[in-house]
């Protein structure tokens, strides 16, 4: 465990000084804080517009972090060849894959709760007081990105970043539609596609587990169980995916 | 009983491209020991496989047939924790510092080292005044030094390094040289591939020379080199009248300085007794060997 | 960051330029919202920002509204844009009940209006504002009373409805075109509602009634009225209204808001 917190802590520091992540962070809080632009023209909407706004900018910013640089962590290991010093040490391909992936997660982690700070302080500014009930949207984003997190790693496991950022955001607009899978089965009327539809429905990531942000800014109750299921659902289908990652690396050759 | 740390038998690394049918052979049958102890010297052309061969030993590099023990046969992660490896043109975090890498490193072989134990290193490899200077500010032989202080770093008993010399100056050289020698004197095995032939001749026990994936010859450097004196060069001072060395050798007149070359080792004695009996004086005498240089390019025409 | 910086200023004209740049092309009947797909369609598309595409959307229903009530008045798309943005955001209730209030209002549709509404209540079933611009509507423009004081009962029945609703209810269901339910119910809707624009519409909701009211006068007494007063002490209004700071005031055949 302490040669996967080195590596994560490696990375962290590393991160922390990518042009591309600050540029991003900068550029999120900007505009979070210029939301109030949209007063004039919300037509009386002003409240729900700033915070759809607020969330919306956070997961995007945090999103676009991860398809920039999730993709990228393990490749750059092997592109500067530093990585031929971890893996002549005695390291395994688990501590090495979990260890890159936590120490970007916990710098996305730690963008997402500033930009939500000075969302939050913002909403105080232009709207008078502070929403709470906001913060629920955050456990949740904290989930949803180490999902993603794990899904760009593992793509970039097998493929240029490129490519590995382009499957990541594919994966994350098909996961918001995956519960659609069983309806269309319905629609369509063909029974023999059940089985399949209810294959992809299982194993395609579903990401409106994550989606509360319309329950947040509505005050509608979350229930209990959508807690527990977004952090089991992402917790275990991460460890998954990083565990194939590991499979990869343990194969992998480094000419 | 010599204890083998490496024992490489029959080694095949073959690279094929998934779309072309041409399979190229990186090491085509090598067979490679490498004694508990000793400094081991890998020569070779380039593309000759030492650096395949290194890479497979360290694990970077899965060989495709052919079995490769290191003390016995032990599992691959123990034996990561004895080796140290510093890879050909080293490439380190940018983002730290000297300190700071080697502190990282050390928690990869899972020790804390002590902060004095690392500055010892840092002092040991000439770089304890660089201590806070960032990898990106490092100059080329300041990289080889800290990536040889990184191979110290886990305390292993075998060193392997590819190309360590390479882009180092003279004195980086022969203080990297003079490390070696100093690690190597306090018990641990050095396995090093080099083109600078000076280098491994003067501090490696046994040298290997590999051509196209093969190890061509192996052994004592004393043994492979031929031990019968080739010529001998003496330097003389102090002769007026030198017509007469000519006989036995090769002369060269420099003015007040001679030199000569005998290739019979009785005519060597001979002149030095009779240049002593007229006057002049002996400043060396200089047996020559056949060089490692002169055994190298034979064998790779061979 | 200098290059960031230069990036930033070029988005700015840039941004500037469309927005300038592509009013000079005439907008061709019927070609605008050519493109404006249907609602499901985006659903599938906007992955999880539904949200927050339905505010953008919002805005821009209020940029169209704008820009054709200062030229032809008329808002073809007005209903399919509120469509969309409802299937986007279904718990959005402003854009039900405003886009009802403006498809009857300004479009002239009441049809279309109720078909929102209806859309709106079937997804907030907890709503009471719906079910009271349902009332609103029925009282204000259809002219059926019946239906009106059903649709407030039915407000009012709703948890969080306020006091409001229940009393309309009754009055309606009392007092049939009475026009001082009318007049409170114009009262009640500025202060309910929170963007200008209705506001706006109750200002000039009273403001009509009080001239229907004027012009009844001058057809029964023969001439018109001096003022407010004497319309209330002739019973033609049953008080003067005020909203906000607000005052209405009859001045040379003209009423006047101060």
């Amino acid at each position: 465990m302490n040669k996967v917190l080195a590596i994560s802590l490696n990375t962290f520091k590393e991160s922390v000084r990518d042009k591309v992540l600050l540029s991003l962070s900068a550029l999120g809080l900007f505009l979070i804080a210029i939301s109030k632009i949209v007063v004039p023209i919300s037509i009386g909407q002003a409240n729900k517009i700033i915070k759809d706004l607020g969330l919306g900018l956070v997961e995007l910013f945090s999103l676009l972090i991860i398809i920039l640089i999730g993709t990228r962590i393990l490749y750059q290991e092997i592109e500067r060849k530093t990585i031929y010093s971890i893996v002549s040490k005695p390291v395994k391909d688990w501590e090495f894959v979990f260890g890159k992936s936590l120490g970007l997660y916990i710098l996305i982690i730690l963008i997402q709760l500033i930009l939500f700070l000075i969302f939050i302080i913002f909403n105080k500014f232009y709207l008078g007081k502070i929403d709470w009930y906001l913060l629920n949207a955050l456990y949740f984003f904290i989930f949803e990105f180490l999902f993603l997190n794990a899904i760009a790693v593992f793509f970039s496991c097998f493929t240029t970043p490129i490519t590995a950022g382009i499957l990541t955001l594919l994966v994350f607009f098909m996961g918001q539609l995956t519960h659609y899978l069983k309806d269309l089965v319905v629609l369509l009327k063909l029974p023999e596609l059940n089985a399949i539809a209810n294959f992809l429905y299982f194993v395609l990531p579903n990401f409106s587990v994550f989606n509360v942000k319309a329950s947040v800014v509505y005050h509608i109750p979350i229930s209990i169980n959508s807690y527990f299921l977004a952090a089991s659902y992402s917790i275990l289908y991460s460890i998954i995916l990083l565990s194939l990652s590991s499979m990869f690396y343990s194969i992998k050759e480094y000419l | 009983m010599e204890i083998k740390v490496i024992e490489i038998k029959n080694l095949v690394k073959i690279y094929s491209s998934p779309f072309m049918r041409k399979k190229t052979y990186g090491i085509n049958g090598l067979d490679l020991d490498v004694l508990q102890g000793e400094i081991f010297g890998l020569l070779g052309p380039n593309g000759a496989g030492k650096t395949t061969t290194l890479k497979i030993i360290t694990g970077l590099l899965n060989p495709t047939s052919g079995s490769v023990k290191l003390w016995g046969g032990i599992d691959m992660i123990q034996a990561k924790k004895k080796m140290g490896f510093l890879p050909e043109n080293p490439s380190f975090y940018r983002h730290l510092n000297g300190l700071e890498l080697l502190i990282f490193y050390g928690r990869l072989y899972g020790k804390n080292i002590g902060l004095e134990d690392l500055e010892k290193t840092l002092d040991l490899v000439g770089l304890k005044k660089e201590i806070t200077k960032r990898i990106s500010n490092y100059s080329k032989g300041m990289i080889q030094r800290i990536g040889f202080a990184q191979a110290l770093i886990g305390d292993p008993d075998l060193l392997i390094l590819d190309e360590p010399l390479g882009g180092l100056d003279p004195i980086g050289r022969k203080e990297l040289k003079d490390l070696i020698q100093k690690v190597n004197s306090g018990g641990k095995t050095v396995l090093f591939s080099s083109h600078i032939l000076s280098d491994v001749e003067a501090i490696c026990n046994r040298v290997g020379i590999i051509i196209e994936g093969k190890m061509k010859n192996i052994g004592y450097l004393r043994e492979i080199l031929k031990t019968d004196i080739r010529y001998t060069d003496i330097e003389i001072a102090g002769i007026k009248d030198k017509e007469w060395l000519k006989e036995y050798g090769k002369m060269r007149d420099e003015g007040d300085i001679i030199f000569l070359r005998t290739l019979d080792e009785v005519k060597k004695d001979r002149v030095i007794k009779l240049i002593t009996e007229k006057g002049g004086r002996i400043i060396s005498v200089a047996p020559q060997r056949e060089s490692l240089e002169e055994h190298f390019l034979k064998t790779v025409h061979e | 960051m200098k290059r960031l910086i230069f990036i930033f200023i070029l988005i700015f004209f840039l941004s500037i330029t469309i927005r300038i740049g592509f009013k000079w092309i005439p907008v061709r009947e019927g070609e605008e919202l050519l493109f404006f797909p249907s609602g499901k369609f985006i659903h599938a598309i906007s992955s999880g920002f539904d949200n927050l595409i339905a505010d953008f959307i919002w805005i821009e229903a209020g940029v169209y509204f704008g820009e054709h009530r200062l030229s032809d008045r008329k808002y073809p798309y007005l209903y399919h844009i509120f469509n969309v943005l409802t299937d986007l955001d279904s718990k959005f209730l402003p854009a039900y009940t405003i886009g009802g209030i403006l498809l009857c209002d300004d479009v002239k549709r009441v049809d279309l209006s109720m078909k929102l509404l209806n859309k709106g209540m079937f997804k907030n079933p907890d709503s009471w504002e719906i079910p009271f611009v349902k009332g609103f509507i029925h009282y204000l423009y259809t002219k059926d009373y019946i239906e009106a004081s059903k649709w407030f009962l039915i407000s009012s029945m709703k948890e969080n409805a306020p006091d409001m609703t229940y009393k309309f209810a009754t009055w309606t269901l009392l007092h049939g075109q009475g026009i001082e339910v009318a007049m409170n119910l114009w009262i009640n809707f500025y202060y309910i509602s929170k963007s200008d624009l209705m506001k706006e519409k109750a200002i000039k909701g009273m403001a009509k009634i009080l001239y229907n009211q004027a012009d009844r006068f001058k057809e029964e007494k023969g001439y018109f009225p001096s003022s407010l007063e004497e319309m209330v002490n002739n019973n033609f209004l049953p008080f003067i209204p005020r909203i906000d700071s607000l005052r209405f005031v009859l001045r040379e055949k003209q009423i006047i808001i101060e």
